[in-house]
């Protein structure tokens, strides 16, 4: 009985607390932004949220970051609760482009703006705006690259197909192999996006095919796991890995002579470019829809820029 | 009294094997109509097979089985007690998460468009329980997990009771049953047997066939070896049959040369223990009779450190002893043989070897590599000094007898003998040959100046074993003296608490 | 004559009551032992309801998105709640969430929504019966035989469409409805799904003779296998419905998302065994209560919203529910232990 009593009150406590604070003012003058990212297990969303922070910060705006690890279901959940509080805008980085449809109808139904970042979403009519690395290039200039130190090379690709950006980065490297017809693809397969992920798939295919040479794994993580790897089965040097992304761990695998190239995104200058789209809609101004940040090759003539820019 | 000559229940020639071992070789029995028949036999000579053949657990490869003089076959358990017949087996097969009443009616639950009639069970239970007159089962919402043993037996014994019943069985129901609860047993099975039921009886207590028995038939390696009827009972011939070979003297007192007080027990306080105070002396057999849950248990666990103790002291050889863990009382030399050997007192996955070296680890596994040659040596040795049978130290303990299982509890301590070895309910459950050699082993151990405790709820075994007796009931002892002094009705009085209320009375 | 009948009439009616009020009296006596998990429901409702800012917490239609956030994992509980009564488990449903949101949306446009939905729930059922046929008939642990049919199901997810998400289509309204649909504006079709699984269960476990069986074969399997119970039939039975939770669940979740994901699910059968055993069932079996799992599924919501919406950094989010599960499972085997000493 006595816990039925001290149960009743608490409830009871509760309600009247949270009633009585709903009757303040809904607004303090501080401006909230949240941002859902697939994973923060990964070095370009962690520069990204820096980015965005960086931004809302500095205007005084206030950012709650949560991390969807892989599940769109968690993803949806995580901005339905972001939604609840009210917030300015909302960022969304998607772990499946066709999954955040009902987050975007919830959004709209609130009024609240969502800015997509780091991917495209199959419903544009929906967001404000997307703003992501100019990810078809990227694809592009990779393939470049590769055609550029090895134009016979035959080659395997480890794709993270659920993932619109990476599905980009493939179409452009496609596109670009077009224009060489000595490169030729042996197989594609899914590494995950991870480390941990990409390092079976590749020792699966350098035993498949004996005379694989070159492989294009779709972010500098799956590129860490091939290049271990390929390091375990003893053919560094063989294989030239091109690879997407720019991280300070890639720099260091291109400075050691281990991996070709990367593109180097800016996630950092995305997470920028997003806070201050999102402050320009709030004040009126009008966004346009499809931003893509520039991408850069980096190779080890220019590896020194990626790391001192890390350095700080 | 109905008519004996009907032939209730006739078994011809049940053979059945279980992966090559053949445990029944052609079994003839038979059972008439309100007769009590008990079947005797060691542990592996076949009658649990036997019974679940009965009861449908199991399908005979070949012989007969009549029921009323018209062959059946009992395919499975609902079959079986469609046919009226009712097993009460000897573990305690009762679901410890449910209910008494749930319990009672498990298989056959009361039910109402489908859905579980609660309300009805509990009624039919509570109602039952009156028509059966077994008021000590208590309230029928308390979970079966929380009564004591005895009081789980008359669950067991009420469930086999519902319904149309035409034959019991009952696996050793008396094992953990006090005098009083067995004789309120035998009565009831009376009852029964008036009602014309036809009931199988299984046990090792020789009392109790001289209590209840018309007939009698034994069973040996799954063979029927002989009946005999209870009015012309030939005991040593029976035990023959039973081991195969000539038994002895039933209760060989050990011999009685005390020494110094090694043990002292002052005052103690512990769960379930009340003020409780003893001297054990060496070479002497300290008997403790009481009825099951009188908290000898409770005491026997208290002193080897597994409870805590409130207060008072426990002195060995006159030293205070701090106990607050099995490993104080085994430094000190205390050992306890647990009531519940599968459970408390062997590691059942393992082998006997492993059984028999764990507690020496210290001997032969220090530094990096074992000394195998040592554990083999105490392995041996156990097996040795303790007629373990089968002596292979690579067979799994599980696959033992009752009473070799036993005889590796208590063997694994001797390595190097405790000084009090504290023995509760030795004999449980272990059939008539290796409870000979059970006290044949606490002979030994006494003439080498061991201190024994034994508990036990056997009382002829109890009062024949022990130079002296401890009276114990609800948690203290109410008499203690040389047990030549008590007669077994004294005894009982006592235990039962009537002595108490007949004094209040005058 | 007539009189007589009535009084016949009533007494039937208050006998079929009095087992309603005794199924209502289990329940009662279960919630009693609920309670210490419903104080800290409310422990954390006002914990939450001062941290989140602006009192957004208790909002009424923030409450009705942490039940439809809850409603997935909860169905997946419900089911595994009977599994693990009977000392059982299963790994495979987060992966089966993902092969029937895939099989009924692949179903959708060929065969219509009916053909899909029953399509989900079969395929769920199957793997269950797969699971249970395995456990009852061979002596492997349902631990292996469970994680083998996780990696077959995920699998099997995985080459459908070639790893991609199926997307639902626009037109598929009844699909889509499943898990987005609010009746009266404001109940998601979710909640209501979740609670006809969680009164179908109830009764199911505590109010029919299959029910006391399972407690029976959870407690004591030799008993039950004694008293003339088909512990086979029950086992297979338990794993087909555990099955079919994770198969609605899957469709749910493919509803909510507008697509069947096929790496959808991984790790909710952690987060459902979490919820049983947070609401008292013990692992050993033979001891628990749906109702037990509702309220553990719904602390584990509670925290999860609770945390983001305090802003409490993600990371510190794992630490926080370890800890809760740690303790509260840890407090349950305490006041078991001191009941038992009572007793």
């Amino acid at each position: 009985m006595r816990w039925y009593t001290v149960g009743v009150t608490a409830v009871v406590l509760a309600f009247w607390a949270g009633c009585r604070s709903t009757e303040q003012p809904s607004s303090d003058g501080v401006r909230l932004f949240g941002v859902s990212f697939q994973t923060m297990n990964n070095p370009f969303f962690v520069e990204l949220n820096e980015g965005l922070k960086g931004v809302i910060e500095a205007r005084g705006g206030r950012l709650i970051t949560l991390d969807a690890q892989w599940n769109s279901l968690k993803q949806k959940n995580d901005v339905a609760d972001l939604l609840q509080q009210n917030p300015s805008a909302v960022f969304i980085n998607p772990v499946n482009w066709e999954g955040i449809k009902g987050s975007l109808l919830e959004a709209r139904r609130k009024n609240v703006p969502v800015i997509i970042v780091d991917a495209p979403v199959s419903e544009p009519d929906l967001v404000l705006c997307q703003v992501a690395s100019d990810n078809f290039e990227a694809g592009r200039l990779a393939c470049e690259s590769l055609a550029k130190a090895n134009p016979r090379a035959k080659i395997v690709i480890l794709h993270l197909s659920v993932n619109r950006a990476c599905i980009d980065r493939v179409e452009g490297f496609k596109a670009e192999m077009a224009k060489h017809p000595g490169l030729k693809v042996l197989d594609i397969q899914e590494g995950k996006g991870s480390t941990e992920g990409a390092r079976p798939v590749m020792r699966d295919l350098l035993g498949r095919f004996p005379e694989l040479d070159a492989v294009f794994p779709i972010n500098d993580p799956s590129a860490l796991g091939a290049i271990s790897a390929i390091e375990a089965a003893g053919r560094i040097g063989q294989v030239t890995v091109v690879t997407v992304d720019g991280s300070r761990e890639g720099a260091l695998a291109i400075q050691a002579g281990k991996l070709h190239a990367t593109v180097a995104q800016f996630p950092r200058e995305i997470g920028r470019i997003a806070g201050e789209k999102a402050y320009d809609h709030l004040e009126g101004k009008p966004v346009e829809k499809d931003i893509k940040v520039p991408v850069k090759l980096i190779t080890k003539e220019n590896v020194h820029e990626i790391l001192n820019a890390s350095k700080k | 009294m109905a008519d004996p000559s009907t032939c209730l229940l006739e078994l011809r020639g049940i053979c059945k094997s279980f992966g090559g071992i053949q445990a029944l070789r052609g079994v003839d029995f038979t059972l008439h109509e309100g007769e009590i028949h008990v079947l005797l036999g060691e542990n592996g000579a076949g009658k649990s097979t036997l019974i679940k053949i009965i009861g449908g657990v199991h399908q005979p490869d070949a012989g007969e089985i009549r029921i009323g003089n018209v062959p059946v076959r009992i395919p499975n358990v609902r079959a079986a007690e469609r046919l009226g017949i009712r097993i009460i087996h000897q573990e305690l097969v009762l679901a410890p998460n449910l209910s008494i009443a749930e319990n009672l009616f498990l298989g056959r639950e009361p039910c109402r468009f489908g859905f579980l009639d609660r309300g009805r069970m509990f009624r039919d239970a509570e109602r039952l329980k009156t028509e059966l007159d077994l008021p000590e089962i208590g309230d029928v919402r308390t979970p079966v997990g929380q009564l004591s043993v005895a009081r789980q037996q008359l669950v067991e014994i009420a469930r086999a009771l519902t319904g149309a019943l035409r034959i019991l069985v009952l696996d050793e129901p008396t094992a953990s049953l006090s005098e009083a609860e067995t004789e309120a047993l035998f009565a009831k099975l009376r009852r029964l047997r008036s009602q014309g039921v036809g009931i199988i009886y299984i046990s090792h207590r020789l009392e109790d066939i001289e209590r209840i028995a018309e007939r009698i038939t034994v069973l040996r390696d799954g063979r029927s070896i002989g009946t005999q009827r209870a009015g012309n009972l030939d005991v040593p011939q029976l035990m023959t049959w039973i081991a195969g070979r000539e038994v002895k003297d039933r209760y060989p007192r050990p011999v009685y040369q005390p020494g110094e007080v090694i043990l002292s027990v002052r005052n103690l306080q512990a769960p379930g223990v009340h003020n409780v105070s003893f001297d054990v002396r060496e070479g002497e057999v300290l008997g403790f009779a009481g009825l099951v849950g009188a908290g000898r248990t409770e005491l026997a666990r208290a002193l080897v450190g597994l409870s805590p103790i409130y207060g008072g002291e426990v002195l060995l050889n006159g030293r205070p002893l701090r106990l607050r863990s099995p490993g104080d009382a085994r430094r000190a030399g205390i050992v306890l043989v647990p009531e519940d050997r599968k459970r408390e007192g062997l590691i059942l996955t393992q082998t006997v070897g492993f059984n028999l070296a764990l507690p020496w680890t210290r001997l032969w596994a220090r530094g990096i590599v074992p000394n195998y040659t040592r554990r083999t040596a105490i392995i041996r040795n156990a097996i040795r000094n303790f007629s373990i049978h089968p002596g292979n130290p690579n067979q799994s303990v599980a696959s033992l007898s009752g009473g070799n299982q036993q005889k590796v509890v208590v063997a694994k301590w001797m390595e190097q003998p405790p000084r009090v070895l504290i023995l509760d309910e030795p004999t449980r459950g272990v059939d008539v040959g290796a409870r000979e050699d059970m006290f044949t082993i606490i002979g030994q151990l006494v003439t080498q100046r061991m201190a024994v405790l034994l508990i036990s709820s056997d009382l002829p075994e109890v009062m024949n074993l022990s130079h002296r007796l401890a009276l114990y009931r609800d948690g203290r002892i109410v008499q203690e003296g040389p047990a030549a002094n008590f007669t077994p009705e004294a005894v009982m009085m006592e235990l039962t608490g009537a002595a108490s209320k007949g004094k209040m009375a005058q | 004559m007539r009189n007589a009948e009535h009084g016949n009439r009533t007494s039937k009616g208050t006998l079929a009551l009095s087992g309603w009020r005794q199924l209502i009296a289990t329940l009662v006596s279960a919630a009693q032992g609920l309670l210490p998990l419903l104080l800290a429901i409310a422990v954390l409702l006002v914990l939450f309801s001062l941290w989140v800012p602006q009192g957004r917490f208790l909002r009424f239609d923030n409450l009705i998105d942490l039940a439809q956030q809850v409603s997935v994992n909860a169905i997946l509980a419900f089911g595994l709640t009977l599994v693990i009564l009977i000392g059982g488990i299963d790994l495979s449903v987060g992966a089966v969430v993902a092969v029937a949101g895939v099989v009924s949306v692949s179903l959708l446009t060929p065969a219509g929504p009916v053909v899909a939905f029953l399509g989900g729930i079969g395929i769920g059922a199957l793997f269950g019966l797969f699971n249970g046929l395995f456990a009852a008939r061979t002596l492997m642990p349902p631990f292996i035989i469970t994680l083998a049919t996780m990696l077959v199901a995920r699998g099997f997810a995985l080459g459908f469409n070639e790893s991609r998400p199926l997307p639902v289509g626009e037109e598929q309204h009844l699909f889509l409805s499943l898990g987005n649909a609010r009746w009266w504006g404001w109940l998601p079709m979710p909640v209501i799904l979740m609670l006809v699984v969680f009164v179908f269960s109830t009764i199911l476990l505590h109010g029919t003779r299959f029910g006391q069986h399972l407690f029976a074969i959870g407690g004591n399997r030799e008993a039950a296998r004694l008293a003339g119970i088909a512990i086979a039939t029950h086992e297979v039975l338990v794993y087909v419905f555990c099955g079919a939770c994770a198969g609605l669940a899957g469709m749910i979740h493919a509803s909510q998302l507008y697509s069947a994901e096929p790496a959808a699910g991984q790790g909710y059968e952690l987060s459902a065994i979490a919820a049983v055993v947070l609401g008292g069932t013990s692992f050993s079996g033979g001891v628990g209560s749906v109702p037990g799992t509702l309220v553990g599924a719904i602390i584990i919501g509670i925290l999860d919203k609770g945390l983001n919406q305090a802003g409490v950094h993600f990371s510190l989010q794992y630490i926080v529910k370890g800890g809760v599960i740690l303790a509260a499972v840890w407090y349950d085997v305490f006041r078991r232990r001191v009941k038992s000493r009572q007793a």
